[in-house]
């Protein structure tokens, strides 16, 4: 059993190779890493949605490019994060923005539930306080400046290295420590009193 | 070490970075200071509820979707799929071009040879070349969506205008087609035709054309390198000039990636695609004004503005493109004093 980098690489080269169900494999590898850094940069369900499968779209196409000594995890992450710049910057065009569907509660056959995993330890007030928190938090994060939101999405939400960080956003470590420190103060400010 | 000074190290703090003689600082300083050392447990309580925020799932139909986004692809591109090609399968494509690129090499030779009405037809080729032009003029005229479609065209165009003109074919035709199997593509790429993705730039429809126009895995990164955006050329209105070059100079010496060439009145700035460009815009604005509006009236000023228009469409169409390949993008400035 080899590390999931050396998994993935395997994985790639049988894509290559003409294997293109394999392919799948890594889709539902990182299908969920790659939907929730879209939701957390975007904040709405459908959108995100869209973004992480047409990132898939691109990374497929994209295959042949994909340099062996990189992650397939970081990459597919940097296309995430470009494709939702894009989306965001049409939105501004089209003066269109994600107020409020941020998680809203989705109607299923068993009735509403929130997206969120919730903590089944915790008791109903202590479930109803970190709904609360996390409405606030995701409310939070769609106020921040897009530069802040992607390093905080990528640290504290995904819980990438610096390193990692710095190959998605094309910019020093150093930078990244900094921007960071940065957005958990801004971030940090427009929480002030709720948590 | 202030309480101003250690918010500046919070977060390293936090992560477990700084480095010892830093920490000690702030420890001190935090064993001192209640109100850093609340700040310093509300982000740390911060940081740990945002980590929840990462558990989601993608909906349970998310694979489906992305294989009916790749099966949408035309047949012909799929079947043209490099990646998905076995090798004998590579090898035989190979040998197929290399026949089909020797054929239409010696094509005009012997047409030459066989019939002498052939000089007739080549001396047309001129006449060709400027229709070509004209109709890649037109295309350049058109609405933004169209013209990135159309500038795709235009530069698989100019990639196989030798061996079309020796064929003695009609370039523009040749063009016109390749456009029109590039349009299709998109639409295909791009689901419905109400999609968002359509008409805004969520997909690159100069990557996906310029993918279409290369087919093998080698020549698509020189037709991605070739839709790289020309160089913008602004104005910049400053009240100093040298105070403004010196503002920006030291913008670009604080910027990773970033280059900067004053020639007299002209100053030529690289960046490297796609973040920092708004940075500069915001750096620029911050130091002067970028063709200020009354000139807007103007026709070059409205080319200017138009060309910004036009790169940001572009740009923002390209940032795959960027994470791929690391185009950098070229600004070319005039500064200009407000009297002016």
């Amino acid at each position: 059993m080899g590390t999931p980098h050396t998994e993935d690489a395997s994985v790639i080269e049988r894509c290559r190779a003409g294997d293109t169900a394999a392919f799948d494999q890594l889709v539902l590898r990182y299908q969920d890493q790659a939907f929730a850094v879209a939701l957390r940069m975007l904040g709405d369900y459908h959108e995100a949605t869209d973004v992480a499968q047409e990132a898939f779209v691109r990374a497929y196409q994209g295959l042949a490019h994909f340099r062996a000594e990189a992650k397939f995890s970081t990459w597919l992450l940097a296309i995430v994060m470009n494709l939702c710049r894009n989306r965001r910057r049409w939105w501004a065009r089209r003066k269109q923005y994600v107020v409020a569907s941020i998680d809203e509660p989705v109607a299923t056959d068993e009735g509403e539930v929130t997206r969120d995993v919730a903590d089944p330890m915790a008791g109903p007030h202590e479930q109803a306080r970190i709904g609360e928190l996390r409405q606030h938090l995701r409310a939070a994060l769609q106020m921040l400046d897009e530069a802040s939101r992607e390093i905080v999405v990528l640290r504290d939400v995904q819980g990438l290295s610096y390193e990692e960080i710095a190959q998605i956003v094309r910019c020093e470590v150093g930078t990244v420590k900094s921007r960071l420190n940065r957005a958990r103060l801004r971030l940090r400010a427009l929480l002030d009193g709720k948590l | 070490m202030n309480c101003h000074t250690s918010r500046e190290h919070f977060s390293a703090y936090l992560d477990g970075v700084l480095e010892p003689a830093m920490r000690l600082q702030l420890d001190t300083h935090l064993q001192a200071c209640i109100s850093c050392a609340n700040e310093v447990a509300t982000l740390r309580q911060m940081t740990a509820s945002l980590q929840a925020l990462g558990s989601v799932k993608a909906p349970a139909d998310f694979l489906s979707g992305v294989q009916q986004q790749l099966q949408r692809q035309p047949a012909w591109q799929r079947w043209f799929d490099w990646q998905a090609m076995a090798m004998p399968s590579r090898v035989l494509a190979l040998g197929l071009t290399a026949v089909l690129v020797a054929c239409v090499a010696t094509l005009p030779a012997i047409f030459r040879a066989r019939h002498q009405a052939a000089p007739m037809m080549l001396a047309s080729a001129p006449a060709l070349r400027e229709t070509h032009a004209e109709l890649k003029k037109d295309m350049l005229q058109a609405a933004p969506e169209r013209r990135l479609k159309a500038s795709s065209g235009a530069i698989v165009a100019d990639k196989l205008e030798p061996a079309t003109e020796r064929a003695a074919v009609p370039p523009s035709a040749a063009s016109a087609d390749r456009e029109e199997a590039a349009g299709d593509f998109y639409r295909n790429e791009s689901g419905t035709a109400d999609a968002p993705g359509l008409a805004t730039g969520a997909a690159t429809p100069v990557t996906n054309t310029a993918q279409v126009a290369g087919g093998a895995a080698g020549s698509t990164v020189k037709s991605i390198s070739a839709v790289s955006p020309a160089p913008i050329r602004m104005q910049w209105v400053v009240v100093s000039q040298p105070a403004a070059i010196a503002a920006l100079q030291s913008w670009v010496n604080r910027t990773s990636g970033a280059t900067l060439v004053v020639d007299g009145a002209h100053v030529i700035i690289q960046v490297p695609m796609p973040q920092v460009y708004d940075q500069l815009l915001v750096e620029l604005n911050a130091h002067g004004t970028i063709a200020s509006s009354k000139d807007a009236e103007s026709d070059a000023s409205k080319e200017v503005v138009s060309q910004l228009s036009d790169h940001k469409e572009v740009m923002e169409n390209t940032r795959f493109d960027a994470v791929l390949l690391g185009s950098p993008l070229t600004v070319e400035l005039t500064l200009v004093s407000p009297t002016q």
